[in-house]
């Protein structure tokens, strides 16, 4: 190595490291002497996995829970069962029952009126005079049993667009 | 009984190599505070690995290994506190930390003091890879072959970045030897 770089390292090797001061040595030693056990038992800790007394009340909460489910859910089970059991005679009047169905016997499509309505200009710049005809619907059912009538009116109408001649 | 013995040897192996391991730390960070938190870190890093007697290791680690973990230590630190340091880059934080560093070298006597404070502001000057071949060198006493396994360099770039450290360090503190 050359000359000068030798005085260097020479002058580097003169110097020693200032010590550790005592609050430093101090918190380091901890490490080798409280930490002894906790260190081992932390190892421990890291490998068995406790099973602490909320948790046991947790799983025996979760299974009554599960347990009172499934009880409900048998219970409606055959709840269900019963409704079909008895909803099997309505099912058989209904079917039954034609004699309570009413029969349409009437239809009337009554014209009452026309009306004009605006006039509008179509995108072909045509005028056209827009008229509604004015309906009346009527229909009547009737029970062939007890020879009752329903009757029913419903007012329609139709827009019909006259083209307005300009000529 | 056992665990005293332990705990011992390990007191005696840190009072032998304490101060070296955190004159290395002090050369990987930024100031007094950190390389103390570094080497406390790595120490207890050390602790949990060679301590275990699952693994029948019960004795302290060979010291280029405690260097590696002082080096890896001050890499985890600095990946952790550079977002802090970044924020407080601006602001008296970091001025009072920089004048909290304490001298790195001994000296009992005046003018040794300015020479040391001389080689602490050199070694601050100089790239951090010299700088860390000249620590585990000089004060670490360790070899090439060592350094190199610490650091996982080839032995020849350990000696050369030694060299250039020398070299750089020569041109600070001698700077009319040329």
């Amino acid at each position: 190595m050359d000359k000068k770089l030798k005085e260097i390292e020479n002058l580097l090797k003169e110097q020693k490291p200032c010590g550790l001061d005592t609050g430093l040595k101090r918190e380091i030693e901890l490490i080798f002497t409280e930490q002894l056990s906790q260190h081992e038992s932390l190892n421990k800790q890291n490998k068995i996995i406790n099973f602490p007394l909320h948790q046991r009340i947790a799983t025996a909460a979760a299974i009554v829970i599960a347990a009172i489910g499934s009880l409900f859910a048998f219970l409606n089970d055959s709840n269900r069962k019963d409704i079909n059991s008895a909803s099997t005679p309505i099912i058989g009047q209904l079917e039954n029952g034609e004699a309570d169905k009413f029969i349409p016997i009437q239809t009337e499509n009554i014209f009452e009126g026309v009306v004009e309505d605006n006039i509008i200009i179509s995108e072909d710049k045509i005028p056209y005079q827009a008229v509604r005809y004015q309906f009346s619907d009527s229909f009547i059912w009737k029970n062939k049993n007890d020879g009752a009538l329903i009757e029913m009116k419903v007012p329609s109408q139709r827009l019909f667009y006259v083209p307005i001649k300009t000529d | 009984m056992a665990d005293n013995n332990l705990s011992e040897q390990w007191k005696e192996w840190f009072h032998e190599n304490g101060t070296r391991l955190l004159l290395f730390a002090r050369g990987k960070t930024n100031s007094e505070q950190d390389a103390k938190d570094v080497l406390q870190e790595s120490i207890l890093r050390l602790w949990k690995s060679y301590s275990s007697k699952d693994d029948g290791t019960f004795h302290p680690p060979p010291i280029p290994l405690a260097f590696t973990a002082v080096r890896n230590t001050a890499i985890d630190f600095a990946r952790k506190t550079g977002r802090r340091l970044k924020r407080e880059q601006n602001s008296e934080q970091l001025v009072q930390d920089s004048d909290q560093v304490a001298t790195w070298f001994e000296a009992d006597r005046l003018i040794d003091k300015e020479r040391a404070n001389e080689i602490e502001i050199a070694l601050k000057k100089i790239s951090p890879k010299y700088r860390e071949i000249i620590t585990l060198k000089i004060w670490g006493e360790l070899t090439f072959l060592e350094i190199s396994k610490a650091l996982d360099i080839p032995a020849n770039t350990a000696a050369s970045r030694y060299r250039y450290g020398l070299e750089a360090l020569r041109k600070i503190l001698k700077p009319n030897t040329d």
